[in-house]
């Protein structure tokens, strides 16, 4: 180690009451944003990666403003149209748990579908479509899982359609904890018993999915599809994406406001903190100067000082960051951010870590703290020592 | 070694008030010799002191060491200066009370750049000469007054420096302490340094190995 930053560190031991304060707080405005840009790139990236499985264009039915089934001749329309190499009807319909008072979403798919099935085995590596198909199966969101627990319903739940009989379905899986975002208050069941379940007559969807793999072809297809059926609603992948893209960054950006509001308040105590000049203050600079520091040796000491407190209250602030979203799952923030499904989501987050929003958080703290004490630095550096000195 | 001419100093208030602290102060010091300013409290010694350590700008005069005005310093070469030629010794025990007594002889050894070993080398040596190397790693603030003033002097003379300023050193010492501090001074000056010593401290007037002594009063030399 060198002597003089030997020295600095000396120096830092003996102000550490005096540093003490400036980096907890300093710790906790790092930590406090930082969490938000954790929280807000972890959703980013499980909701991305669970939107990736969508369909390119999602087509459903409105009716005075309501959601309708459509009619299945509405299939042989969409995959006419040039672009789409597939079309599929979709059954999905809410479940109401009474105990709970709580919906559900009963999503029913077709497990014969080869693409289906290679979406089921991404999020599931060990399930065994035939093994589900062979009795009636379902595989349930972690919030639906935690419900149905809570009244020992742990192998099957018995549910009741609209014509009065009772369906007797197994639990076969969970779905992972990556798509609790979004999937949290999902069952997934096989396309024929969702049918029979949610009372949709056999010529029926709720609505239409569409593969539309060349993006350049999703606007014209849109358009088509718009001009054939008025009372549609035309969802297409991206604008999902920039659904929830919205959402999180609107609440991101209105905790960026909160943080400058915060450090604009923090840089003016820091400001005034330092422009107090204690007898200590006085002396210290006295003696340097005494021993043949100059006024600019001593401000840059002085900023070498405070950047290490700055420094490390970064390094403290990103690690308290991590284990608070991370290890802890960030208890009240997350409720912020998540909100509400049907159920109360319990998604944990996937750690989703970049360096330029470190790179961003450093610049954005470190620069303004240097220069709040700036000028306090220098008026201290240049206060005159005879009268200490005496 | 030192040549002052027409040395002025005049102070202002905050309401405008003009003092003068020193009138014309023109006096010669030879490299090597042992000086003492005399004088009451106020009568202008630290002022003076203060002027020659390069801490304080004179108002008007020539304050000439080994043939450089001084007093037209820029901050960075008076930082310089008392960093290689000069050192000053308070009444006051000046020291960072919570580093022990070692590393309070950093502050003036780490802006050479000097290396641990050149650090440790130059620390010893001063301790030595200050007679208080037994202490060096005790924090200054569990040190008595005596050892303290030992402690000031060591990092005075840890850069070697050529001139050492005394401003009222025995001030507060008993009588014991400024014994000690007289036999320190004395080997310095054997070492051919030159030093200044204010001080209306009795101890001081029969002293042989002084060379000059000047009478300050109201700012006038006499």
């Amino acid at each position: 180690m060198l002597p003089k930053l030997h020295f600095l560190l000396l120096l830092l031991l003996k102000h550490k009451k005096k540093h003490l304060g400036i980096f907890l707080l300093s710790a906790l405005l790092i930590a406090l944003l930082a969490s938000t840009l954790f929280i807000s790139a972890s959703l980013k990236k499980d909701i991305f990666s669970t939107l990736d499985a969508q369909a390119d264009i999602t087509l459903q039915k409105y009716q005075a403003g309501r959601l309708m089934n459509l009619p299945s001749s509405w299939l042989d329309e969409a995959l006419a149209i040039e672009g789409v190499t597939k079309a599929q009807g979709r059954i999905y319909g809410e479940h109401y748990y009474e105990p709970k008072e709580e919906h559900f979403l009963i999503v029913g798919i077709d497990f014969y579908d080869e693409q289906v099935q290679k979406n089921l085995q991404r999020l599931l590596q060990n399930i065994d479509i035939e093994a589900f198909l062979k009795r009636k199966n379902m595989i349930i969101g972690t919030g639906v899982k935690k419900f149905f627990n809570e009244y020992a319903y742990n192998d099957y739940y018995i549910f009741r359609p609209p014509n009065r009989s009772k369906e007797k379905v197994y639990i076969y899986d969970t779905l992972p904890q990556t798509t609790a975002l979004i999937g949290s208050d999902v069952i997934l069941m096989d396309i024929e018993e969702a049918r029979k379940i949610l009372g949709i007559p056999r010529d029926e969807f709720s609505d239409i999915i569409l593969e539309v793999p060349n993006k350049n072809e999703r606007l014209t297809v849109y358009e088509k599809l718009l001009v054939s059926h008025f009372n549609t609603r035309i969802i297409t992948k991206e604008d999902i994406q920039k659904h929830y893209e919205n959402l999180f960054n609107y609440k991101g950006g209105v905790f960026m406001v909160l943080y400058s509001i915060a450090l604009a308040t923090f840089l003016l105590i820091l400001y005034q903190r330092y422009s107090l000049i204690t007898t200590a203050d006085a002396k210290e600079v006295a003696i340097l100067k005494s021993v043949g520091w100059s006024i600019k040796g001593i401000i840059s000491f002085k900023l070498e000082e405070n950047f290490i407190v700055a420094f490390f209250a970064y390094i403290f602030g990103v690690i308290g960051a991590l284990i608070y979203v991370y290890v802890f799952g960030a208890p009240l923030l997350r409720n912020i951010f998540l909100g509400y499904n049907n159920l109360q989501n319990d998604a944990s987050f996937t750690p989703a870590i970049h360096l330029s929003d470190l790179v961003l958080l450093f610049l954005l703290f470190v620069v303004p703290f240097m220069l709040a004490i700036i000028i306090p630095l220098w008026r201290v550096a240049i206060t005159e020592p005879n009268e200490v000195l005496k | 070694m030192i040549e002052l001419q027409d040395l002025c100093k005049t102070f202002e208030s905050q309401n405008g008030e003009h003092f003068t602290a020193l009138h014309n102060i023109t006096l010669h010091i030879n490299a090597g010799e042992m000086v003492q300013f005399q004088g009451v409290s106020g009568s202008g010694k630290s002022t003076l002191l203060h002027i020659l350590a390069s801490l304080l700008k004179p108002t008007s005069g020539r304050v000439e060491i080994a043939g450089e005005n001084i007093a037209s310093y820029s901050d960075y070469y008076a930082s310089l200066y008392r960093r290689d030629t000069v050192a000053y010794i308070t009444q006051s025990f000046h020291l960072l009370g919570e580093l022990t007594l070692r590393e309070n002889l950093l502050p003036p050894l780490v802006i050479k750049e000097l290396s641990f070993k050149e650090i440790n080398a130059a620390t010893r040596k001063a301790l030595e000469i200050a007679n208080i190397a037994h202490k060096a790693d005790e924090k200054v603030a569990n040190l008595s007054g005596g050892e303290k003033q030992r402690a000031v002097i060591a990092r005075a003379i840890v850069n070697d420096a050529d001139i050492i300023l005394c401003d009222e050193p025995t001030a507060n010492l008993d009588k014991a302490n400024a014994l000690k501090f007289l036999e320190i001074i004395k080997e310095l000056k054997r070492k051919g340094k030159t030093i200044v010593i204010a001080t209306h401290d009795p101890l001081f007037d029969d002293l042989d190995i002084i060379d000059k002594r000047f009478m300050l009063k109201e700012g006038h030399l006499e």
